[in-house]
């Protein structure tokens, strides 16, 4: 399959998911090896977190998610789901810049295929993604009880999200060879992204005019939706998600293609 | 695929940096492919043609910033060409350089495990081999330490045993042969040796002259990115030397006349060498009075040791003695020392001979002896019979580590055959001493003298030059 067939970074993904989850777990591995609790921080770390949301915008702030009251922590855990959902992209493309100039032994020492670093780190983000999923519910049923049935329809709801991360990551790992100054660029955007995206508030109240202009960040789409089916126990307009999907799609192909275009220079740069 | 076609094949292989000041001219220089140039050029390699046979092996020589390594990652395709192209026929196992890809916070284990994934292998097989790479490595406990705790000598015998422990169809390696001690070195090369008697095809660049020779069928010369010569590597060594010996403005000359030799296909037909006519006086009596033999060195220990035969003898208790029978392995050049073993027989055995054989660290023989010619092998031996072998030899050798094996030979069925074998059984050093004039393998000093004096015109007049022996 030709490189820039648009299912050939999932046929690559396939080919390699031996040596991808492989490299996934070792990065979370390597993150937590040698401390005394080991992978248990992966989750103190978002327990930690959710606590601290759930104090401040419950205690403190008294912040409302739109209309809805925020009696029992409701608020806390919008904005938790909304943040682990975010923090796949963020944190996969954060890394992008670094992750190419960072492997270089992968790159002029070993017969490497280096796009599958995309892969490596949204596998491992998707990681941190379930353990913090998992508390999530675990917290819902006690303060508010059982999620409706639609919850279950998340990880689908969510592609869009994991198309858009290997595609951006992809063209942030590529560039970040040849222009050191990606990371700072990157840091910017995705900073900015989270607080242009529907996670500390209900997309419903962005003015009217620039409603548009805002969902033209897929991002947004997909976080609305994952409120909706996750705690609202609403169906998807599935020609929406399609259309989310689509766009999606694309930039995940043309980030691939970008890739595989651009890294037969990389050995000449590192 | 025919078994015809060469494993490795390039054509009119080229690489050309773009050497930029700034990275984002590299950039730009991507965005907007026109006119101005924001680059200068360096040519690393240019226009090399290449053909591998398969289960050949090729050494590649020249001196640094020759282009070999460039060379190699190009033809494992870690590095696009900037003109020609690679074709491989066969799995390639690349060994550009040792432990890439290992993360020093985890275990000798988890590495050579994920090691093997990233070399194409399913993770089943990667755990089917490790026993493999424990064997070769043999770093006891260490395997499973972080690599970070290891000593550089045993990260680098980690790195050799997982690099090699696949069955590769096409082995590169790039300078990766010279790690570790002696006793790891001819261990690597065993294993390299074995590979080849697989029918791999191997392609490997080295600075070890010695390497070269006894692995190659074919060498090449690199020199300044081009591919200078391409013989058998006795007289690519040879250039390769007289290129490192050149002084920096007269590499042309030297370059042209190998291109030259090149050309014509008859390299190497003279090389006769003046240079070591002052051999000097060598002190052939005894000097003083108590002689130093050396002494033994209790951890060293011959790590590539390989045994067969029949089991109806048992060779044990290999040995190297002074003359008042003190066990040595550190050797001093020149003395004379008995080389011992003890055979036991379990069985009967007819028609024995006893063997031995020097080699060297690269598994070259260099010279061996048995105890009775073919036609005159002792008569009978009773079961249970043990018997002391002993051997002398000068050790008339160059400043190095040798390895000796021991033989016993007996008819049965009426072939001679190996009731039992021991290969790399012993070893021992020699240490430099001030004579340090000698090159090569044996101390040829001792044994020739050299004259010299005009040739007559006619052939039929007088003698030529001598080079007789002494003894």
């Amino acid at each position: 399959m030709s490189p820039h067939n648009p299912l050939s970074f999932v046929a690559t993904g396939w080919r390699h998911k031996e040596l991808i989850t492989q490299l996934a777990w070792r990065r979370i591995e390597t993150r937590y090896r040698g401390s005394v609790f080991g992978l248990l921080w992966a989750v103190f770390e978002p327990l930690a977190m959710l606590a601290i949301y759930t104090f401040v915008f419950s205690l403190v702030f008294k912040a409302r998610w739109g209309a809805l009251p925020n009696e029992r922590g409701e608020f806390a855990l919008f904005l938790f789901s909304g943040l682990t959902i975010y923090a796949i992209f963020s944190e996969s493309v954060n890394e992008a810049p670094q992750s190419i100039v960072g492997s270089e032994t992968f790159v002029k020492q070993l017969v490497f295929p280096t796009e599958i670093l995309a892969w490596v780190s949204v596998v491992s983000g998707l990681f941190k993604f379930s353990v913090s999923l998992a508390l999530l519910i675990v917290f819902y049923r006690w303060t508010q009880g059982n999620l409706p049935v639609t919850a279950l329809l998340l990880p689908v709801v969510i592609l869009p999200v994991i198309l858009l991360t290997l595609g951006v990551t992809w063209v942030f790992s590529s560039l970040g060879v040849f222009l050191r100054d990606c990371g700072q660029l990157v840091g910017l955007g995705t900073t900015g992204l989270l607080f242009l995206s529907p996670i500390f508030y209900p997309a419903s109240i962005v003015p009217e005019r620039y409603r548009d202009l805002y969902f033209a960040n897929p991002l947004a789409g997909v976080l609305e939706m994952s409120k909706l089916s996750l705690f609202e126990g609403g169906v998807p307009d599935p020609v929406e998600w399609l259309l989310l999907f689509g766009v999606s799609w694309a930039v995940a192909w043309a980030g691939h293609s970008w890739f595989i275009g651009t890294k037969s220079s990389f050995a000449d740069v590192l | 695929m025919s078994s015809e076609d060469p494993s490795i094949e390039a054509c009119g292989l080229g690489k050309t940096f773009a050497l930029y000041d700034r990275p984002e001219d590299r950039l730009k220089q991507m965005l907007w492919p026109g006119r101005k140039r924001f680059y200068r050029e360096f040519v690393a390699v240019r226009d090399v043609d290449l053909r591998v046979a398969r289960g050949e092996c090729v050494g590649i020589v020249g001196r640094n910033g020759s282009g070999k390594s460039t060379l190699l990652k190009m033809i494992c395709g870690t590095l696009a060409p900037s003109s020609g192209e690679v074709q491989l026929r066969g799995r390639v196992a690349p060994i550009l350089a040792l432990g890439a890809g290992f993360s020093p916070e985890f275990t000798g284990r988890e590495n050579v495990l994920l090691n093997g994934v990233m070399l194409g292998q399913s993770r089943r097989e990667a755990i089917d081999r490790i026993q493999t790479v424990i064997d070769f490595a043999d770093i006891g406990d260490f395997f499973d330490q972080p690599v970070k705790r290891y000593s550089s000598g045993m990260y680098s015998r980690l790195a050799f045993a997982a690099a090699i422990a696949s069955r590769p169809e096409i082995l590169v390696m790039d300078e990766v042969l010279a790690v570790g001690d002696e006793a790891f070195t001819r261990k690597c090369f065993a294993r390299i040796e074995e590979i080849k008697a697989e029918g791999a095809t191997i392609l490997f660049a080295s600075h070890a002259p010695n390497l070269v020779v006894e692995l190659c069928d074919r060498a090449i010369l690199m020199d300044a990115g081009e591919c200078l010569l391409e013989a058998d590597p006795k007289t690519v060594i040879t250039h390769h030397q007289r290129l490192l010996f050149t002084p920096p403005g007269l590499d042309e000359d030297v370059r042209n006349e190998i291109r030259i030799l090149n050309f014509e296909g008859d390299c190497g037909a003279s090389e006769q060498r003046a240079d070591k006519a002052d051999l000097g006086s060598v002190p052939n009596a005894a000097i003083s009075d108590p002689v130093d033999y050396g002494r033994f060195d209790p951890e060293m220990r011959p790590e590539s040791t390989v045994e067969y035969g029949r089991g109806t003898a048992q060779i044990e208790n290999l040995r190297i003695l002074t003359p008042d029978g003190v066990a040595v392995n550190i050797l001093k050049p020149g003395l004379e020392y008995r080389y011992a073993y003890d055979v036991l027989f379990l069985e009967a055995a007819r028609g024995v001979r006893f063997g031995m054989m020097m080699r060297l660290v690269t598994g070259f023989e260099l010279g061996g002896q048995t105890s009775h010619s073919p036609g005159q092998a002792v008569g009978e031996i009773d079961a249970g019979t043990r018997m002391q072998v002993d051997f002398s030899f000068v050790a008339n050798l160059v400043p190095g580590t040798y390895f000796l094996n021991a033989g016993v030979l007996a008819l049965m069925e009426g072939e001679e055959t190996y009731l039992h074998r021991i290969v790399d059984g012993a070893m021992f050093k020699l240490l430099p001493t001030e004579r340090t004039r000698l090159t090569g393998q044996v101390d040829i000093s001792g044994a020739a003298e050299v004259s010299f004096r005009p040739i007559p015109q006619s052939p039929f007049e007088g003698q030529p030059a001598t080079i007789c022996g002494e003894n």
